[in-house]
């Protein structure tokens, strides 16, 4: 393991292999567009982007709910599905930014 | 996390139809006692319901739905001796609705362990989810 952290290319093939995997899946349950170089600021993007059609359903789903015009069944999945992806996109992140801020405050 | 959420939708089509069979017991319930209003028509007939397997392209898996309500032909119509009743034939009998409570509280009940059965997937999938969204904080 610590063999497998020390070596910068096992890095940067690990990283090549993440990206590729994030270019078939968005992990939301979408498929992402085909293109064949995915960034991870497309992947990232891709899922916001999903990630706010699943918003917009739970938020029509709580307006159906107090319009009275939605079974509490159909409101309970769509908003659970919308707190699910919220989190996701939330505890991602915050990851990032964490990484982000670990980058920057690293000595040069 | 897509498995997760098509895990969800299926547990919510197994709540959805399971909803459904208990608006049908309420239905033949709350008409139980509904006789016909003249001698000869024919009181309120049960109705049952079915379900099938059937693909839903959105997500490629198979979800339940409902698949007929139908009305319980099988089942006799109860003979009620009601001589004072608007729709009491020559010897003073009623035709009565072919329900039987003790039938319908046994559905009721079944449909009622399964939507719990549903419920309890849905939760534990959930569950497995948040606890999976976890790991990044």
């Amino acid at each position: 393991m610590a063999d497998m952290i020390a070596n910068p290319a096992a890095a940067a093939s690990a990283y090549a292999n993440m990206a590729r995997t994030a270019s078939v899946s968005d992990g939301l349950g979408g498929e992402v567009s085909s293109a064949p170089q995915t960034s991870f600021g497309t992947f990232l993007e891709n899922s916001v982007r999903n990630s706010i059609e699943t918003l917009k359903q739970g938020e029509r789903a709580s307006a159906g709910g107090i319009t009275g015009t939605m079974d509490p069944l159909t409101i309970t999945q769509a908003i659970t599905d919308a707190k699910l992806t919220l989190e996701t996109v939330a505890a991602v992140r915050d990851a990032a930014l964490e990484a982000y801020n670990k980058i920057q405050s690293s000595a040069i | 996390m897509s498995d997760i959420i098509n895990t969800m939708k299926i547990s919510g089509a197994g709540m959805r139809v399971q909803s459904e069979r208990v608006r049908v017991i309420a239905q033949n319930m709350a008409n139980s006692d509904t006789a016909p209003s003249k001698p000869g028509e024919l009181p309120y007939t049960r109705k049952t319901i079915t379900f099938k397997n059937q693909m839903d392209r959105e997500i490629g898996e198979k979800l339940v739905q409902v698949d007929k309500i139908e009305q319980d032909k099988e089942a006799d119509y109860v003979k009620k001796y009601m001589p004072g009743h608007p729709a009491a034939d020559a010897d003073g009998y009623v035709m009565m609705p072919n329900v039987s409570s003790l039938i319908e509280m046994m559905d009721m009940r079944e449909a009622s362990k399964s939507y719990e059965a549903n419920l309890n997937m849905y939760t534990q999938t959930r569950d497995m989810a948040a606890k999976t969204i976890d790991i990044l904080r």
